[in-house]
Parts: C-alpha cells; structure tokens; sequence
C-alpha cells in the first residue's frame, strides 16, 4: 500500500513538474517587449471627386489690370486679355489781352449859339464817328478770325462839359450777338454834375462773339444832346476797355506747334504673377499681339501723333522696341468738326509678340502731337485735349513646348524637423488612383524629387504610372484652330513605396517639375490653342494607404 | 473627435465587464464527490461527506478564463533574441470570423448540507457568480494589421452580441434523495437576486464600400441594468461628460427588483457496483432585471453613412469644411445615448451533462463527461474523459482531457488537459485544480480553469456503496459513518 501511494505522489509530482515546465518567463518578459507596430490600410475608391477649372489655377477674371473679353474670328471664339493705359495732352490756349483805347472826339465849338432841341454830333444825316481798336497778335502764327466769348466784358467810358442831357451812341459791327448774330449797339447817359457830364456802360460780353478783322475792331458812335438854350465849346472824349476775355471758341489760323509726351508704366503682371514664368524660355508662344491707338479730341485743330519710342524693358532694363513697321509710328488724330463735339481716331498697331517671352517689366513710350501741321484754318475750345488710348491686346491663343514649370517647397513631413509627429513615419505605402476626363488642351507630366539639405536631388518621391512615363493626363483633342474637339481620358496611379517616404523624410525641400504641353491635331500639327475659361480637368481619385504606425506603450 | 474616442473607449471597457452567462465549473470537478462543485453540477450527486459546511469565500473560488480559441501567443511573440512584439497578423491568421474573451467565476459565500436519514439529503447555499464576455470582430485586427482593408467588401467593427455581463447572488435549496439502491434524484432550486448586468441585443458598426462611395452604418441596443445606479450618456454632441450615477439609497429600494429562478435536476444511477451513469440539467432558470434599467441606444438607429468622395473643392466649400461636414454627418448618424429602460428578462445558460464513472479497479476509476452549453445563440459540446485515483475520502487525484466543439465559434480544440486532487484531513477537506486549454504552454492555451476550496466535512458517504435493503430502515440510503480500507 505505502509503495502504490510512493508511485501515485512521484506521479504528482512528475506532472506538476512537466505543468510548471509549460509557463516560459520569458514569454512574459515584458521590459523585452519592442514597440507596436500597426499596419491599418486604407482603400478609398472614391476619396476626392473634383472638377478643375482655368480659372482653378489663375485667376484669369480678375487680374489687376487686365479686361478678359471673348472674341471671335474665323477659326471660332477665343479668350482676349486686354490691357490698356491713356495719356491726355492739354495744349496752351492764347491769352486775348485788348489794351484799352481813348478817343477824343472833335471839339464840339458852339459857344454863342442857342438852341433848344435834339442835338446830334454829328448831324444824323453823316456818317458815325469811328474808331479802331486793336486786337492783339498771337504766338506760333496764330491769327484769329473770330472768337466766341464766354466770359469778359466791355467798359465804355464818356465824360464830357456838355451842360445839357446828353447820351452817347455806339455801335460795332465786329461784336455781334451769338444767338441773332445783331451787332452791339448801345447808349451811354451823361449824368450831369457841375458842368461836367460823364457816363459809364459796362456789357458782359458771354453772349457775344468778336469778329476780327486784320487784328481790329471797329467802334462807331454819336453824341445826342438836349439842348435848351445857349449852347458852349464843349470837349467830349471815350475810353474802350475790353477786359477780361474767355472764349469757348477761337477761329482762325492756329499755327503749327508740337506737345511732347512720355512715360513708363509698370506691367504688375508680369513682375508679381507667377504667370510671368511660363512666357520665359520661349516653351509658350502666342499666336499675335497688337495694338489699339485710340485718340479723342475736342479741339479743332487737325493734329498728328508721331512715335518716338513704342516698346517695354526686359529684367536686365534693356529697352526693346514693339513696333516693326515704321508706318505704324505716326498716328492721325482727327479733329473735332464743330464746337462742343469730340472726334475720334483709331489704328492698329502690330506688337512683337516675341517681347512677351521676355518677362516686360516696364512699357515705355516717347511720343509727340503735332497740332495743325499744315497750318490751315481751325478751331481751338477754352479746354483742349487730346485723349490718346493704347488697348493692348492679348488673343489667349497660345502653344507650350515642353515648358517645365518647377515648384519648390519646404517639406513639412521633413525628418530635421522638431516635431512630435512626423506623419510620413506612419505611412508605409500609398497609391493614388486617379481616373481623369481632360478637357484642358494641356497635357501634364510631373514628378516630385526630394531636395537635400545640401541642394542636392536624392530622388524622386512618387512614382507615376509605375515609372513608365510621367504624363499625369494627356491634352484634350483639338483641330486646326485650337478648338478642343474631346477630352481625353487616362487612368494614371501615383505611388509612393517605402523608399520613397524614406527620400521623402530626407529631404528638405520639395521640387514639383511639371512638363506641359499644348495638343496636337491628328497629324502632329500643334495649332495655337484657344484656351477656354470652362476648361476643366474631372478627376476621380481614389487611395489606397498603407500605414506603418508604431506605439511604445511599454515606454522603453 | 475626443468624445468619440472616449465613447469607443467606454463602450470596449463595457465590454470586458457580459448576456450569455456561462458561469461554469471544472468539468473535472464533476467526478470529485468531496468537492461542493461536484454537488452543484448535479444535485442527485450525494456528496461523500455526510455534513458539510462551506466557509465564506474559503469554500469555494472558481474562476474560469476562457478565449474563442486564441492564444496569447497568437498576439505576443518571442523573437529569436527574446524580444517580444505584437503580431496582429497572426492574430488575425488565428482569429474566427467571431471571437470572444470572456471570464466567469464563482464564488461560494455560504453553505452546508447534511444527511437526512439514510435516503435524503438536504443542502443550502448561498454563492455570488459573475460573468462576462467581449465579443470583437477579427476584420478589426485584420485592418490592423493591414489584411482588411477597405475595399469591395464588408468591414465589421463592432460584431453582434459585443459585450455581456452578469452578476448575481444565488441562493439555494437542494435535496436529493436516493429513490432505490441504484437510483438517485436531485433537485436544487435557486432563488436569485441580480447584481447587475448588460446585454446586447444588437450591436453593429460594419463598412461596406462599393462603386458610390464607401458607408458605414450602425445599429446600437445594449440594456443594462444595475443596483446601484445608471449610466448617463449625453451624445457626441454635449459638453456633458458621460456619467454614471450612483444612487446609494436606492439599493436598498432596489435589491429586490432584480429577481430571478432556477432550478438544476439531476438522477444518478448506479448500473452496478463498479460504473454509475449520471445526468444533469443545470441552470434551468431566468433573470428578470428591472433595477434601474438603462438602455444604450442609437439615436438613429441603423443609421448610414456614405462617403462620396470630397467634391467641389472651393473657397465656399473648402476641404476643411467638407471635413467638418462629414465629422456632423458621421456623428449625427452613429450618435448614441441613454435612456430609461424598460424590464427585460434574461435566461439563465443551461447545462446538461452526462456522466459515466467506472471503477475499473479498486481505486482507479475512468470518468466520462459530455456537457452541452446552450443559450439563445451557442450550443457547445464537450466531451472529457478523466482518470481518478481515489483513496477514499483521503485522497483523491484525477486527471484527463477535455474535447470542445464550440459549435457557435467554430472551434474545435481537442486537447484541453485538467487536473484536481483533493486531500481529507480528518475535518478539513481540501481541493483544488483546474484545466488548460489547447496546450501545456501558458503562452499558447486558450483558456484556464482554476479552482480552489476548503471545507469542513464530517462522515463519509461512498457513490459505489450499494443501498442494501435493511431489516429496520427501509429504503434508506447506508451511509456508513467510516468506510476507510488501509
């Protein structure tokens, strides 16, 4: 009995030797546990669903300066930016002094006569005095037929010793009203004080005009006395004041005269946009440029602009001249034909279109305005101007050869960086899936390396379609004249694998080298493309992420 | 976004506290007439001493832990440099399309029972029980380690059925009696007062994607039930923290709402002097909680969700606002909150088991057990067979191995090894043992069975002694006041 229960504890023993034996430490040895590592994936088939306009990428509505406009010509409707600046040239107007004039009339000798009654000198059966007043000689030749006053006025002045009423009689046939064109005519009263008799009559002149006649004018004038009794030696004299004169208009022989104008206008455009870059390097052409000279006047003095200079300053300040043939230089400017209108002129000018790809900072300009070249009979307004428009127009017809556009950024997701987190640790791989309709004209190649802290490219961080071509979408099919005739459409993935995130993590920067190109036709021909505002690109994207992400909450 | 997290967060906490209440004892525990757990399994199981008293807590401390059939080895593995680290691919390799970790004890608060007369036997107790089960999604570690992703196919998150918990006092009243010299029946019934509980009856958060766009919908009704307060969660949206209000006047008020009944039945019959067939039908019996009862709901029930992709990406719509966007969407859909609910009644899991016990030898005995495990959606089987060394009530060694078809989780794990032993000195009886699943390795076992107890038993009844008809005490079960062969 003692030996089977010997056996039956050595057997208790044994397994609770071979059942201890079972709980390994060091599988519960957990100061040896590394970190966790999680690997969540991600497939999204339809994470983004975006429709990417011109507009998407510049705002072309709204750039300072510039008017978007669509127009047409044979070939259909194309976009056309216009920018446009003015001058306005002010010319001088003559300054009319008339210097005033004193007439004394023929002593009037009728001491010891007596007579009662209406007294004219001279008898109304002779002619009026007369007496001429001048008229001033202009600048530059200038000769005036005739003015049409808006302002000034006339002072006529009679003093006289006639001891009876009397009244004084002019008339002149130069000064005429505007609106029944009746000649000024008016009678002056000599009050009389202690044997002296003067008289003053002043007309504001706003309704009349001054006919000039070889630089004169001509008064007339009577003396009316009313006698009644015995008559004296008397002594009559006049004083004629024209003063302060202002025209609307004046007549005549203008002279020839030139007004130079200048001046440099900043193109913002170029200098602050980053649009400036896709016109360096010659890889984007435009189809033409030209210039709109509008001029508008109100003058009627036929005149002519002539330009000196036309063109723009490249970076390096260098002036370039825009106009190629010399004939476009000399612009009309068509005179008004009658008071209170304005004329207008128009020609178009050819631009170097070539002078784009040269990033313009600064449009320059030197000209001159030749006033009445062939000094023929004109009128000049109070207010003169020549209004001299330039529209530079931009037809948005275009072709890129294989422009590079590079982009470089920071890399957030740079391992140098001191952040907590560095999301680019926690992804593993990740494909983008993008399914795309291009109605864009524009083919697009990309590919994004990483840069060093050195400057240094240390490869490429997205691989596109597998590395087999970086083309991201192909341009929309166009024919002839650029119009887009059907989108084209592609199915590209961009990747990311391990060696990539880990270039990715060394790199500094980022550089986004894109390639584009504008369509062909069929035949390889590659038209200048009309690019449309509604132009779009529809992309579909889906991702599928692969996460490596790592914990430590044993906090080793 | 914190909210959210702290949500998730609550709800898998919950879930570690479970609906399918398994509380269970060693199957090997069955043939160990000197353990109380022997009784319990099947109450026409007279045990072997003929008074017995169940000390509080000492007498009886069961505890079970148990996986779907995973292993911590699946999860933590050694490196050749015995390092360790997490494989979820591995887990996700080992993991069924539902797995669950659940726990369960028990534990013996008071009790005794006698002999009355020769043929009957009389037994009252009182034990606290507890259960609790997670139920979780394998394509949730197969995204985590990166096997599931979210492709032209389902995702489920939150599988049905996530979390249940159960804890109850029981207290019983057991008699069995010996109808023959080789019939005995028993029948235990059980008065049962609800501690608390959880049960879900739909939990879901599943992703599917296909051609417009990837949807996730949601369905949440867990119940919930507890003596001393109620959960209080005010939705994604509130400033409001989730609370849990602790009423400690209304446990008193509230002790007796959650009532339940059970009864366990069993028979024994001795087919002769060496082999004794056995069966047992326990837990037969529900739950009715109606203590502060408390329901976890969906404000928009099977709400959805789809995702179309970002669109039209614009300074009017940024990609910042459609994020916003979607952050509302998905938080108006899948919000959750409390409310007041209503009385729901849960059923007790039953268990039937059948025992075959040969005494082969004078003291070695080959035990058999099948158990069936059903609820309202499992049916489990186990079939043990189990070698005993008895030397009386002295000593008692068994060792054997457990076959589990897990029917529900499609888990089949044939070696699940157990041992217990049992010493009697003089009024002390002692036990203890447990049992293993799926290997010897701690790291590689699937589940673990532990139990431990002392109690003090007097007298000695022995199962193989045959009910001789005697001139002066008919009917009556011998039960002799020694029995012991040196």
């Amino acid at each position: 009995m003692k030996k089977n229960i010997f056996y039956h504890l050595i057997g208790i023993i044994l397994f609770s030797i071979v059942f201890s034996s079972c709980v390994d430490e060091k599988d519960f040895d957990f100061d040896r546990m590394t970190p966790i590592t999680i690997n969540p994936s991600v497939q999204l088939n339809k994470l983004v669903s975006e429709e990417i306009s011109l507009n998407d990428f510049f705002n072309i509505d709204s750039i300072e300066g510039v008017v978007l406009t669509v127009q047409s010509d044979q070939g259909g409707e194309y976009l056309e930016f216009t920018y446009s600046f003015d001058t306005s040239i002010i010319q001088n107007i003559p300054t009319i002094n008339v210097n005033p004039t004193n007439i004394s009339l023929p002593p009037l000798n009728l001491e010891g006569t007596s007579y009662t009654g209406d007294f004219y000198f001279p008898d109304l059966n002779q002619s009026m005095f007369n007496s001429e007043v001048d008229f001033p000689e202009l600048e530059h030749e200038q000769k005036l037929d005739s003015i049409y006053l808006k302002g000034g006025e006339l002072q006529i002045n009679v003093n006289s010793n006639i001891d009876y009423t009397t009244y004084m009689i002019i008339s002149c046939d130069e000064i005429r009203r505007k609106d029944n064109n009746s000649s000024f005519n008016d009678t002056i009263y000599l009050s009389q004080s202690k044997r002296k008799n003067t008289g003053t009559n002043t007309t504001d002149l706003s309704d009349y005009k001054i006919i000039v006649n070889n630089n004169k004018i001509n008064f007339k004038y009577r003396l009316h006395i009313a006698a009644n009794g015995a008559l004296h030696n008397y002594n009559v004299g006049l004083n004629i004041a024209i003063n302060n004169i202002q025209f609307d208009a004046a007549f005549g022989k203008m002279g020839k005269f030139d007004v130079d104008f200048s001046d440099n206008i900043d193109i913002d455009f170029f200098k602050e946009s980053s649009i400036s870059r896709f016109f360096e390097g010659e890889k984007f052409s435009l189809e033409k440029l030209f210039i709109d000279f509008k001029t508008e006047t109100n003058n009627g003095i036929p005149s002519v602009i002539n330009i000196n200079q036309f063109g723009v300053y490249d970076k390096d300040d260098v002036f370039h001249d825009a106009i190629i043939n010399p004939a476009d230089r000399v612009i009309p400017v068509n005179p008004a034909l009658s008071l209170n209108t304005t004329e207008t002129s128009s020609k178009t000018v050819q631009f170097n279109v070539n002078l784009l790809n040269l990033a313009p900072q600064k449009l320059s300009f030197d000209a001159s305005l030749t006033l009445n070249p062939n000094n023929v009979n004109c009128f000049v307004v109070n207010d003169p101007y020549v209004k001299v428009q330039a529209d530079i127009h931009i037809p948005f017809k275009g072709k890129l050869n294989d422009l590079d556009y590079d982009v470089e950024f920071y890399n957030d997701l740079y391992e140098g960086k001191n952040t907590e987190d560095n999301y680019a640790d926690y992804i593993k791989d990740a494909t983008i899936y993008l399914d795309m309709t291009n109605y864009f004209p524009i083919s697009i190649g990309a590919e994004l390396y990483g840069v060093d802290t050195s400057g240094n490219e240390i490869g490429k961080i997205l691989n596109i379609n597998n590395g087999t071509n970086d083309v991201i979408i192909n341009g929309a099919n166009v024919d002839i004249n650029g119009n887009v005739t059907s989108p084209s459409m592609k199915k590209t993935t961009i990747s990311a694998n391990s060696t990539n995130i880990a270039i990715l993590k060394k790199s500094k920067k980022i550089i986004l080298k894109l390639k584009l190109n504008t369509s062909a036709t069929n035949d390889g021909t590659k038209p200048y493309i009309r690019f449309k505002k509604d132009s779009k690109i529809i992309i579909n994207a889906g991702v599928n992420l692969k996460t490596n992400i790592s914990i430590n909450p044993f906090n080793k | 976004m914190k909210k959210i997290l702290l949500t998730i967060v609550f709800l898998y906490l919950f879930l570690l506290s479970n609906n399918s209440i398994k509380a269970q004892y060693s199957d090997i525990s069955y043939f160990m007439r000197n353990t109380p757990f022997s009784y319990k399994m099947n109450p026409a199981q007279i045990p072997t001493s003929t008074f017995y008293i169940n000390l509080p807590i000492l007498s009886g401390i069961n505890i079970d832990f148990k996986t779907s059939g995973f292993s911590y080895n699946d999860l933590i593995k050694r490196r050749d440099d015995d390092s360790l680290y997490f494989d979820f691919k591995g887990l996700y390799n080992s993991l069924s399309n539902s797995n669950y970790i659940k726990m369960n004890g028990n534990f013996e608060l008071f009790g005794f029972g006698f002999n009355a007369g020769k043929k009957n036997y009389i037994s009252f107790g009182v034990d606290l029980n507890f259960d609790t089960r997670l139920r979780f999604s394998r394509d949730l570690f197969g995204v985590l380690s990166g096997d599931k992703t979210f492709s032209n196919e389902s995702i489920s998150v939150i599988d049905n059925d996530i979390l249940s918990l159960n804890s109850y006092v029981s207290t019983y009243l057991g008699y069995t009696r010996a109808v023959n010299d080789k019939l005995n029946v028993g029948l235990r019934a059980k008065f049962i007062l609800g501690l608390a509980n959880i049960t879900t009856e739909e939990s879901k958060l599943q992703i599917t994607q296909n051609d417009q766009g990837i949807t996730a919908q949601s369905n949440f009704l867990i119940r919930s039930s507890s003596l001393i307060g109620s959960l209080k969660l005010p939705g994604l949206n509130s400033s409001d923290s989730i609370e849990f209000d602790i009423n400690s006047d209304s446990i008193m008020a509230n002790i007796m709402k959650n009532k339940g009944f059970g009864i366990d039945l069993g028979g024994t019959y001795k087919l002769n002097d060496k082999m004794i067939l056995s069966l047992s039908i326990q837990d037969l019996g529900f739950i009715k909680w109606a203590a502060n009862t408390t329901d976890i709901v969906s404000k928009n029930p099977d709400g959805t969700y789809t995702f179309t992709g970002f669109q039209n990406i614009s300074s009017d719509s940024s990609f910042s606002q459609q994020s916003d966007q979607i952050v509302d969407s998905l938080t108006q859909a899948f919000d959750i909150t409390t409310r007041r609910g209503e009385t729901y009644t849960t059923m007790l899991p039953t268990k039937v088991y059948v025992g075959y016990d040969w005494n082969f030898s004078k003291r070695h005995h080959l035990n058999m057990l099948y158990k069936a495990s059903f609820g309202s959606n499992y049916f489990d089987n186990y079939l043990s067979v189990f070698y005993a060394l008895q030397l009386e009530r002295y000593l008692n060694l068994s060792v054997g191995n457990t076959f589990a078809f897990e029917n529900s989780f499609n888990n089949i794990k044939a070696f699940n090894p157990s041992i217990a032993l049992n010493f009697n000195l003089l009024i002390l009886n002692i036990y203890f043992g447990g049992s293993l699943n799926s290997s010897y390795n701690a790291a590689k076992m699937t589940g673990l069975n532990l139990f431990f107890g002392i109690n003090s038993g007097f007298g000695y009844n022995n199962p193989f002694k045959v009910n001789k008809e005697e001139p002066k005490a008919e009917n009556e079960t011998q039960i002799p006041e020694k029995e012991i062969e040196v």
